[in-house]
């Protein structure tokens, strides 16, 4: 008898466990496949060189050792370590970093269409770069980095969002979003108005804006890399709770969650994670907002097994994306754009197949 | 177990509550009353989910003021009118939140959790549709899964707001008549808002009746649901038959 329950006992628990099973799975495989993108890509290009002869100069460079470099000419070191790899690499961390802001602010904000964009960070950098644009190549005045630039923009947009939600009855979603739109939208009207401004010299700015990896250098990968490892791990170590807000703020409180500290705490990470995206990078749509939603209808809601799933498949994606870009298209298009080009048709499909289905459209 | 002491609680500076006392001792407590009389704000008082209330409240001996947030929810468990069904966690995934408050180890769940989560899950009769997604339930069963979730918090006591609203007739005898057990067996405080009022005359311990923000009555179902506060309450006409129930002339 008491080994008829046990067993029935461990059939329940060993269904609970085979859904995480197959989200571990998911995340070894892509782990796996992600490694092996990073090398592959930077392979592809116009200069052939040969997976075996990328391998030796990555390894020799990574650990100092010359005897791996002796075969490889400067010039082609050059096209591997310093042209293709900072690109690949600034491409894989940008599309972990803003699959997970979007993974976080869909439940932040309650809302499965919410992404990193939603509350006007990326406006923000935008303006950020639209004016260091101006200022550096059209009026010739100064030298601003855009990445700076890009970075306190959105920065500073995150701390108006914030204190425009909080004076009207707290920090709520709803709060939130209307204050993203209201600072985003004054924000677009000032980015129209440098665009009018710079004359034929718009299009630096309008380049920038539709998001692209081209040339990007060590220096995007050293500001790109901490920041989304850094961030990412905060808000792993939230991920119980950000499965609580989820569910609406009362449950949460309800169940133990410190819900202004925790939202306010979530709310910086990604928001810190979108703006070292969108300042490496430009504004690169559809992934934060496609990938955990994906996830979410494929896998799990449960954030414990979402976020790293889509940490994961967002960097892929984008590498895949950039060198699609980067390789099949002669002219080399903004990986932004084609990103948009996929995800929206793509987007589109899901949300017909599930109005079909009788479910909800979210 | 739970004492409410000259509770004062304003909508935009009008006076809802005033100088409310209530002291709820274990057993299954309803609060009945017509809609606006203040049943849910005093429901969120007590759960601590609306501030700058004036008085004080105190669960199991202590200031729910002075307690922190997981204090708090492994004090009472709170079931809420409206539920958020944003994102589609499986039931399963859902009961298993009523764990959090409990959590050690780096948040894991241990055998122990689960065990509390599926015995949960199995009293509330949900346990068959353990992996299908909160979306894809009819209202009763979500409302059974939210119920499991709380008892999986393992609190002293319950605060319900209209928990059984959506639930069919039999489900809601069924889950009411579970809950006293677990009343019975694990000593428990359960204070439930409920529009249901021959089902709380039936099953109640002690019923609170509610008008205009304050409480009228506060004693055994039969004295507190008489024919004549009934009428002035709910403009009701009712009938208590011995050995049968309430019923309401309508």
């Amino acid at each position: 008898m008491r080994q008829a329950s046990e067993c029935s006992e461990y059939t329940e628990l060993n269904t609970l466990f085979k859904k995480r099973k197959r989200c571990r799975n998911f995340v070894i495989t892509s782990f796996v496949c992600w490694l092996f993108l990073m090398v592959y890509f930077t392979n592809l290009g116009e200069a052939n060189i040969g997976f075996a002869q990328v391998l030796r100069i990555i390894l020799g460079k990574v650990s100092g050792n010359q005897e791996w470099l002796v075969s490889s000419p400067l010039g082609i070191q050059a096209i591997v370590w310093d042209i293709r790899l900072p690109r690949i690499i600034t491409g894989a961390f940008v599309g972990m970093g803003l699959a997970v802001s979007g993974a976080v602010f869909q439940s932040l904000l309650m809302n499965p269409l919410a992404d990193p964009y939603t509350i006007g960070i990326s406006t923000g950098a935008a303006l950020g770069a639209s004016v260091a644009i101006y200022l550096t190549g059209i009026l010739q005045i100064a030298t601003i980095p855009i990445l700076p630039a890009a970075f306190v923009g959105s920065i500073l947009t995150l701390l108006l969002v914030t204190s425009i939600a909080n004076r009207s009855r707290g920090m709520n979603a709803a709060n939130l979003i209307i204050a993203g739109i209201i600072v985003s939208s004054i924000l677009s009207a000032g980015i129209s108005f440098i665009k009018n401004a710079a004359g034929e010299e718009v299009g630096a700015i309008v380049f920038w804006l539709m998001g692209s990896l081209a040339s990007r250098t060590w220096n995007h990968v050293l500001v790109i890399v901490p920041v989304v490892i850094l961030c990412s791990l905060v808000i792993f170590r939230y991920a119980d709770e950000l499965n609580l807000l989820g569910t609406g703020e009362d449950t949460a409180r309800g169940l133990g969650v410190d819900v202004k500290r925790v939202r306010r705490i979530l709310l910086v990470a990604a928001s810190l994670l979108t703006a070292a995206c969108v300042s490496v990078s430009g504004i690169i749509g559809f992934v934060g907002l496609v990938i955990p939603h994906l996830l979410r209808f494929g896998f799990t809601s449960d954030n414990r097994q979402l976020l790293p799933m889509s940490a994961l498949l967002g960097a892929n994606l984008l590498l895949f994306a950039d060198n699609l870009a980067r390789v099949a298209f002669a002219s080399a298009i903004p990986v932004g754009v084609l990103t948009t080009l996929m995800g929206g048709p793509f987007f589109l499909y899901l949300f017909i197949r599930r109005g079909d289905r009788g479910g909800e459209a979210a | 177990m739970i004492h409410v002491d000259d509770l004062s609680f304003s909508y935009d500076q009008k006076p809802f509550i005033e100088k409310l006392n209530l002291q709820v001792k274990p057993g299954f407590t309803v609060l009945i009353g017509p809609n606006g009389s203040g049943k849910t704000t005093l429901l969120r008082t007590m759960s601590g989910m609306l501030e700058g209330y004036k008085g004080s409240i105190s669960m199991v001996g202590k200031n729910i003021r002075k307690m922190s947030a997981i204090e708090r929810a492994k004090t009472f468990a709170v079931v809420n009118q409206r539920q958020n069904f944003t994102f589609p966690f499986s039931c399963l995934e859902f009961v298993s939140l009523g764990r959090y408050p409990h959590r050690k180890n780096m948040n894991r769940l241990e055998k122990e959790d689960y065990e509390i989560i599926l015995e949960s899950m199995r009293s509330m009769e949900v346990l068959h549709f353990k992996d299908k997604l909160l979306n894809e339930v009819s209202g009763g069963e979500q409302q059974r899964v939210v119920l499991a979730c709380a008892l999986a918090q393992k609190t002293k006591v319950l605060l319900l707001d209209e928990a059984f609203s959506a639930l069919d007739i039999a489900h809601k005898a069924n889950v009411v008549k579970l809950l006293r057990r677990r009343v019975e067996e694990d000593q428990l405080s359960v204070v439930s808002v409920m529009h249901d009022l021959p089902l709380a005359y039936r099953y109640a311990d002690r019923v609170c009746v509610m008008q205009k923000g304050s409480l009228v009555s506060h004693e055994e179902p039969h004295l507190a649901m008489g024919k004549d506060v009934m009428r002035e309450v709910f403009r009701v006409e009712t009938e208590i038959i011995e050995g049968r129930g309430l019923y309401i002339n309508i």
